[in-house]
């Protein structure tokens, strides 16, 4: 579509003109934000790989619980497991919201256009309000099992300190 | 000729924007109880190293670190947040202004977001080295 297509194709209907329009600066402020939406989706899908190389890393080398505790081999391998959960939703996590970043960046690429139509405005909104909301509920779902993990833990040291 | 024309404000566009304003302050509170903690931890990570040496010196700049993230993170989702908050209380005239706020904020978050997630990438990368004992 050329860029006076386009612009005809933005022509206001009756119906439309009593709508408020963007200002240029908000056109501009955010077509500038495509750049860094692109950044931090990278930026996340390369902390979702690092953490996942972290993760197989502490899974085969590290021991289960730092220092010399005096733990079974069963309630060690507990812990591990819900750690391996931990990590692996973190990956998930990052990895997903890492994507969003990067739709939204490529929506940001139609309000780049000449003449952007309010549908690519309300499609680059809606890819941002998609990406908070996901970051929102992955904060919940994170947040949820740290606690798990610190009950699991301090039902493992109250055990321990029963036993001894 | 005509000069290209602004696109307008559609409903969807603004639903969108009214939508994110309650993630927005969730997450910014959220960053907010997080700078505070960071805060908290480098007094206390302080305290420890002033009574025990150089024990705590490595806690003392895991709270700076996390206190630089969180503090700016508070502060670009709280004020994008009001920006979104007075695109919904804004009557027709108002709406332009409030919305080229709201898209300078959404900038100003993103930038910082970029930034953050960024900061995380290189200290889990570190992290990785050092748990493959590559520093050695």
């Amino acid at each position: 579509m050329t860029g006076k297509e386009a612009q005809v194709q933005n022509e206001p209907t009756p119906e439309a003109s009593s709508r408020p329009s963007l200002t240029r600066r908000s056109v501009q402020a955010l077509a500038a934000t495509r750049a860094w939406a692109r950044l931090a989706g990278i930026a996340l899908l390369v902390l979702a790989a690092v953490e996942l190389a972290l993760g197989l890393a502490n899974l085969f080398h590290q021991p289960a619980l730092p220092g010399n505790l005096p733990i079974s081999p069963a309630g060690a391998l507990g812990f591990k497991a819900l750690d391996s959960v931990l990590k692996a939703v973190a990956v998930i996590i990052y990895a997903v919201t890492g994507w969003y970043a990067l739709r939204y960046a490529r929506r940001l690429e139609r309000v780049r256009q000449p003449a952007p139509g309010p549908e690519d405005i309300a499609l680059a909104l809606g890819a941002q309000h998609r990406y908070w909301r996901l970051q929102g509920v992955a904060t919940i779902v994170f947040i949820g099992l740290s606690v798990v993990l610190v009950i699991a833990m301090t039902i493992i040291s109250i055990g321990l300190a029963v036993n001894h | 000729m005509n000069a290209p024309r602004e696109p307008l404000l559609d409903d969807d566009a603004l639903s969108a924007l009214h939508r994110t304003r309650p993630w927005l302050y969730f997450l910014g509170i959220l960053a907010c109880i997080g700078a505070a903690f960071a805060a908290l931890f480098i007094l206390l990570a302080a305290l420890d190293l002033a009574v025990n040496g150089a024990q705590g010196h490595l806690l003392v700049w895991a709270g700076i670190v996390l206190f630089l993230i969180s503090a700016p993170t508070a502060y670009a989702q709280l004020a994008y947040a009001a920006a979104l908050s007075r695109v919904t209380r804004a009557g027709r005239a108002e709406l332009p202004g409030a919305v080229e706020l709201a898209c300078l904020r959404q900038r100003g978050v993103w930038i910082v977001n970029a930034f953050t997630v960024g900061v995380l990438a290189v200290v889990s990368f570190f992290q990785l080295l050092a748990a493959l004992n590559l520093f050695r």
